[in-house]
């Protein structure tokens, strides 16, 4: 029976498991399509997409033209190489390395574990997508609660300045003075109101009692 | 040259001058007494209970009446004059991040001022509802050398 390893998420080489676990993992939303998977038997890295597609799989995909070549340090942290990426692969297989084994570019100067490196020819050879970026706020200066809260308590208008509507603010006090109080209750209205309508959306310096 | 239009820019100087001339009428006892929407309509005190009595007591000389009308008037009372001086920034033409949005990132980025702020805030909130629940009457009045400048006035302004 064919058995295969994976990396997790934080670059660690995780099996072995079979076919069907990987094929569960991947509906359970555990392993995405991307995750590089070590087919033992074929001695080869493939996705996992294409595995349980039936491509067959090839060698990790290269998005570059390039020739990079890589040192590992072995044991005794002795430089060894250079090596192509493919040729990496090929050790990795090999058990000569491992998931943690640091490993350099040619010619660089930082070193970084094989993982981390297998995690960024990923990254690039999806574009940079492998995990999606979240979605974009539509009011990125968005209030928490805790602060609109605080502020408002300690001064209205600096309540109101937090998104932008800081006259509007001395417009309710004002309101609030000549009615004895009585105008102030819409105020606070108008404060929640704004609160909740600015996690939405960014709000105009004169709209009051703004619907989400 | 600011940002602001220039009918805009009058607009923020009236209505400052507006807001000082309705606090001095409303002191004076011109207009009617204040009720704070949040004792009268929610039944509770805001931190900020007692500052404008506090303010009066401390132009009359009597500083240990001011702190017993509310213990962080000052501090309410600065953020109040940060918030003027916010609107007098703009009528004055002056663009983003204006003095007010200045002090309040400043205090949001600086995790010390943050919490001393929220301490404050809390401890306050507590005193003085305990205060009222005990008494049933708002921040110190009744005390002080002075009599509460207006009578069962609770303010937050």
């Amino acid at each position: 029976m064919t058995t295969y390893q994976y990396f997790d998420s934080q670059g660690n080489l995780v099996g072995p498991v079979s076919l069907e676990t990987l094929r569960r993992m991947k509906q359970e939303g555990k392993l995405g399509g991307q995750t590089q998977v070590l087919d033992e038997a074929a001695k080869r890295l493939t996705t996992l997409d294409q595995l349980l597609n039936g491509a067959g799989g090839g060698v990790f995909p290269a998005p570059q033209l390039n020739v990079k070549r890589y040192f590992y340090a072995d044991l005794s942290n002795t430089p060894i190489g250079p090596f192509t990426l493919e040729e990496l692969q090929q050790n990795l297989v090999a058990g000569t390395i491992r998931a943690e084994t640091q490993v350099i570019e040619e010619g660089g100067t930082a070193w970084q574990t094989y993982s981390n490196l297998m995690m960024q020819r990923l990254s690039a050879s999806t574009g940079g997508a492998a995990v999606p970026p979240p979605p974009p706020s539509s009011n990125p200066k968005e209030v928490s609660l805790g602060y609109a809260i605080l502020w408002f308590l300690c001064c209205v208008p600096i309540g109101f300045m937090q998104w932008g509507q800081a006259a509007k603010g001395w417009v309710w006090v004002l309101i609030a003075i000549v009615t004895s109080g009585i105008g102030g209750l819409g105020g606070i209205v108008d404060y929640w109101m704004c609160f909740s309508a600015q996690q939405k959306r960014k709000l105009g310096e004169w709209e009051f009692f703004p619907r989400n | 040259m600011g940002v602001f239009s220039s009918q805009l820019r009058f607009g923020y100087l009236a209505l400052a001058a507006a807001i000082c001339t309705a606090a001095f009428l409303s002191l004076a006892g011109i207009l009617p007494a204040y009720h704070c929407p949040f004792a009268t309509f929610l039944g509770f005190s805001c931190p900020m209970c007692g500052t404008t009595r506090a303010w009066v007591q401390f132009f009359q000389g009597d500083i240990a009446g001011a702190f017993s009308c509310n213990p962080l008037f000052m501090l309410w009372g600065w953020w109040c004059l940060v918030a003027l001086a916010d609107l007098v920034q703009k009528g004055l033409g002056a663009g983003h991040p204006t003095i007010g949005e200045r002090c309040m990132l400043a205090v949001r980025r600086n995790k010390l001022l943050c919490a001393i702020q929220i301490v404050c805030f809390a401890s306050m909130l507590v005193y003085v509802n305990v205060r009222l629940a005990n008494t049933g009457a708002p921040m110190s009045e009744g005390s002080g050398r002075n009599s509460p400048v207006r009578e069962s006035v609770t303010d937050n302004t």
